[in-house]
């Protein structure tokens, strides 16, 4: 099944883009995807601690299960104001 | 509670929030404008670019109103885009029957924003170099 993922500002600027579509199977969790996409990334569990995680636009624990169709967000921390 | 809670890209007409917030049974009114500065940690600011998960940042915003109570009136409004130094960027008015509440709302509403609210912010320094805030250099290699 097909998920989409949104990248903002670290993350936009590390991927060079601010959304991709990955393919993944039942059961995948949200820390699953974010080492799929990092897996090539030396500071991958550095950044993990420091990032939330938005399904639909909610915020979710990493182990939550991924539906199809579901908009997974990488929330590096946030500085508003 | 009367809201106006809202993520813009225009600059905040603060004036016409002003007019707005006031309210005949209120003897507090609170006002906070968060504005661009032009230094951070000993370097020189040009501008800032903020972004924000535009949806998903009015919701988060708006739980945290749900959560403020004796206010009569809020308005919460945070401007993305490139800003230039002295702009304002957040913008929170609030006017209730009694000065604590109104104090305890404005805090609870920046520190939440600062800590749950997915805006961010880049700053562009004289050297022409930037750097998104919050994520630690190491993580920046």
């Amino acid at each position: 099944m097909k998920i989409k993922l949104k990248f903002f500002a670290y993350y936009e600027t590390l991927f060079q883009k601010d959304e991709m579509e990955v393919e993944i199977s039942e059961h995948t969790t949200v820390r699953d995807v974010f080492f799929k996409v990092l897996h090539k990334n030396p500071h991958a569990h550095q950044l993990f601690k420091n990032t939330m995680f938005a399904v639909n636009q909610s915020y979710v624990q990493s182990a939550t299960k991924l539906n199809s169709d579901d908009e997974l967000a990488f929330i590096p921390p946030v500085a508003g104001g | 509670m009367s809201q106006i809670v809202k993520v813009v890209s225009e600059p905040i007409d603060v004036e016409l929030y002003r007019q707005w917030g006031k309210h005949p049974s209120c003897g507090a009114y609170v006002e906070f404008l968060g504005c661009v500065r032009n230094h951070n940690e000993g370097l020189s600011v040009m501008k800032l670019e903020y972004q924000a998960y535009p949806q998903m940042a009015e919701k988060e915003m708006k739980k945290l109103v749900d959560r403020i109570r004796n206010i009569t009136r809020c308005v919460f409004v945070h401007r993305i885009g490139t800003l230039d130094i002295g702009d304002i960027a957040v913008c929170v008015l609030l006017s209730s029957a009694h000065r604590k509440d109104a104090f305890e709302a404005c805090q609870f509403l920046l520190n939440g924003l600062k800590s749950v609210v997915p805006i961010w912010k880049k700053e562009f320094y004289d050297t022409e170099k930037s750097k998104w805030i919050g994520c630690k250099d190491d993580c920046l290699k």
